[in-house]
């Protein structure tokens, strides 16, 4: 015991201990040096904050036009991005637009992140009887293509955020829990998983010490993956109607709306286009670039 | 003194830990809903032995044959078919809190060192882990594993902020080694854990492994293909084959005397740098047979020299010989063996 008394005095007197370099300050100083990953949180973090920021970016009102100022081109004295086919400027539009398309996009996935990551988690680490029977159910879930049963799904519900919301969530929560659960059986066979089964600690313990942090790693770079799918799939909701209702901003309503004037103003239609695009394409990019930043030893 | 006398052994007289008739055989396919016959492997069977006091066990034979399969039985992260296993005398229940208690007083370390420790968390915080558990404060199990570390020769100043993959085979099976015995453990379990050293460094583990013994007044079971150091740690030593105890004694007895065809065909193999101590005994003929498909009778039959009709029908029974414990018709007088082949 005096040995114990002993350390505790080394440490206390202060003899430096060595600390080294962690895992994940490993795979975010790679994705620092990859200039691709660089170039799209950049993108990423420029349209997040316009779209927090809109109100503080711009004098006009998103769903306020004019009759006099209808679908002018790009670089108008006062309307930089144009206006839309009611004369609302665009600047203004795609700002707002991106509060309700991003959070369309990103919420759905956080949230079947949440019910499919830790239903798959548990699939995985109990395996057995418990498995196959939260499988078989994503197997269900599954045989649908995934586009059809969000419109099914939104209009069985009814058009609206919300159960855009829903629908979104629903059909994200299989691949997103087939995706933990095979992560989940990987690392509940390597020894260190038993190894802390035979220490005597119980499963919840285990999963969240020893598990969930060597499954973040696919998890996370196959949910970047898929947030660049959930935001095309919901301006694709709104797009048909199922979303967001006019006159409320959203990026693929006002393609809808805008698709009326792709002949007089096509560069101003197709704006909203691009925005979604750059989205889609950054996070994807940032998860090719996770997945790379992820592979050290 | 009352309750002095009424003590029905003397605590001495009590092995630490004691494993009867362990059994445990895996399902491989058939008998579900598709029909079939089922086929099983039988991974251990009726396999018994007592670790006494301060003393080692080592378990010993060919690989696939039920050694590790047998420390994690022991260990409960398999569950046993049939089998009773004692810690000081008392029977171990199998719900969580009575297995969390036996896991404090029984330690595992694994062959793979590297595996066996996450990569994600430093070293100080793999050793941490099972201390907490068991309910220390973080800043207990912090010194308790940088006091852990430095006693298997590991500076904690260098060591407790790196991580697994920074380590050597043998700096991180020392790793695994403190963890073990971070929550102070009566009994480790050395599954194959030097196995994969270089022969340097597992010299040096296994006499801090010795060392560890004595201080802590511990006792080991110590699992290894390698029959000299199995011979060199441990004071009682069961040999196994296919899944079955065949020979069970103390270790010079069983060393220099083995009795059972498998054992003394085991032991002939051993390499020895003595010239005077080369043999001209045949080595063991064939492969195992498969553990799917047992031989009839004694599972050593198809292999030994000596095996007679009532081998390949019958399957031995454990006898008690002056020194030891054997699975072998041609020790016991009453079995009708004809006598060794010459």
């Amino acid at each position: 015991m005096t040995t114990l008394v002993e350390s505790r005095k080394k440490s206390m007197r202060g003899i430096p201990i060595h600390v080294s370099r962690g895992y994940w300050s490993t795979v975010w100083r790679n994705l620092r040096r990859d200039p691709a990953s660089v170039v799209c949180m950049i993108v990423l973090a420029l349209i997040f904050a316009g779209a927090i920021f809109a109100p503080w970016l711009t004098a006009y009102d998103p769903a306020i036009g004019s009759i006099g100022t209808r679908l002018k081109p790009l670089g108008t004295e006062g309307h930089i991005l144009g206006t839309d086919e009611q004369g609302r400027d665009m600047l203004t539009r795609l700002l707002y637009g991106g509060r309700m398309s991003l959070l369309m996009g990103t919420a759905p996935v956080l949230m079947a992140l949440l019910i499919g990551g830790s239903l798959g988690t548990i699939a995985g680490y109990y395996g057995g009887r418990l498995n196959t029977v939260i499988m078989r159910t994503a197997d269900v879930l599954f045989a649908f293509p995934s586009v059809l049963l969000a419109v099914a799904i939104a209009g069985a519900l009814g058009a609206g955020v919300g159960n855009a919301l829903v629908a979104l969530t629903i059909v994200l929560i299989p691949p997103l829990l087939r995706v933990t659960e095979s992560a989940a059986t990987q690392v509940r066979a390597l020894a260190y998983v038993e190894a802390a089964q035979a220490s005597g600690a119980g499963s919840l313990t285990i999963i969240r010490v020893q598990v969930l942090g060597n499954m973040l790693g696919p998890v996370l770079v196959y949910s970047t993956s898929l947030l660049s799918v959930a935001i095309i799939m919901a301006a694709g909701l709104s797009f048909i109607g199922l979303g967001a209702k006019p006159p409320t901003a959203e990026w693929g309503l006002m393609l809808n709306t805008l698709r009326t004037a792709i002949y007089s103003q096509p560069v101003v239609t197709i704006l909203p286009g691009l925005c979604i695009f750059m989205v889609s394409l950054s996070f994807n990019m940032l998860s090719d670039g996770l997945r790379t930043a992820m592979d050290v030893s | 003194m009352n309750d002095m006398t009424a003590r029905p052994e003397s605590p001495t007289k009590v092995p630490k830990l004691s494993v009867k008739e362990l059994s445990k055989r895996f399902h491989v396919s058939g008998g579900g809903l598709l029909g079939g016959e089922a086929r099983y492997v039988h991974a251990v069977s009726d396999v018994s032995f007592d670790l006494e006091r301060h003393t080692t066990v080592g378990i010993v034979g060919e690989s696939g044959c039920g050694k590790s399969t047998t420390a994690r039985l022991v260990m409960h992260l398999i569950n046993p078919d049939s089998g009773r296993i004692a810690l000081d005398g008392e029977l171990v229940a199998t719900d969580s809190a009575s297995l969390k208690r036996f896991r404090r007083n029984v330690q595992m370390v694994f062959q793979d060192s590297s595996a066996s420790l996450n990569p994600r968390l430093t070293i100080e915080q793999s050793i941490m882990f099972g201390v907490v558990v068991h309910g220390a404060s973080k800043a207990e199990a912090r010194e308790r594993s940088h006091y852990l570390l430095g006693r298997v020769g590991l500076d904690p100043a260098l060591f407790a902020g790196r991580y697994p993959h920074e380590l050597s085979g043998g700096q991180r099976q020392r790793v695994n080694i403190a963890r073990a015995l971070a929550v102070q453990p009566k009994v480790v379990i050395f599954d194959e854990a030097v196995s994969a050293l270089d022969k340097s460094i597992e010299a040096q583990v296994l006499n801090l492994l010795n060392e560890l013994r004595e201080e802590f007044e511990l006792s080991y079971i110590f699992i290894s293909h390698d029959l000299q150091v199995v011979r060199y740690v441990s004071d009682t030593v069961m040999v196994m084959y296919l899944g079955q105890m065949v020979e069970y004694g103390q270790v010079e007895d069983v060393y220099n005397d083995p009795q059972h065809p498998y054992t003394q065909a085991l032991l002939s193999s051993m390499l020895s740098v003595d010239p005077d101590e080369r043999t001209d005994a045949a080595p063991i003929q064939g492969d195992p047979p498969s553990p799917l498909d047992l031989p009839s009778g004694c599972c050593f039959s198809p292999r030994c020299p000596h095996a007679a009709d009532i081998c390949r029908s019958l399957s031995p029974k454990i006898n008690r010989t002056r020194s030891s414990r054997v699975a072998c018709h041609l020790v016991d007088p009453a079995a009708g063996h004809p006598g060794r082949a010459r």
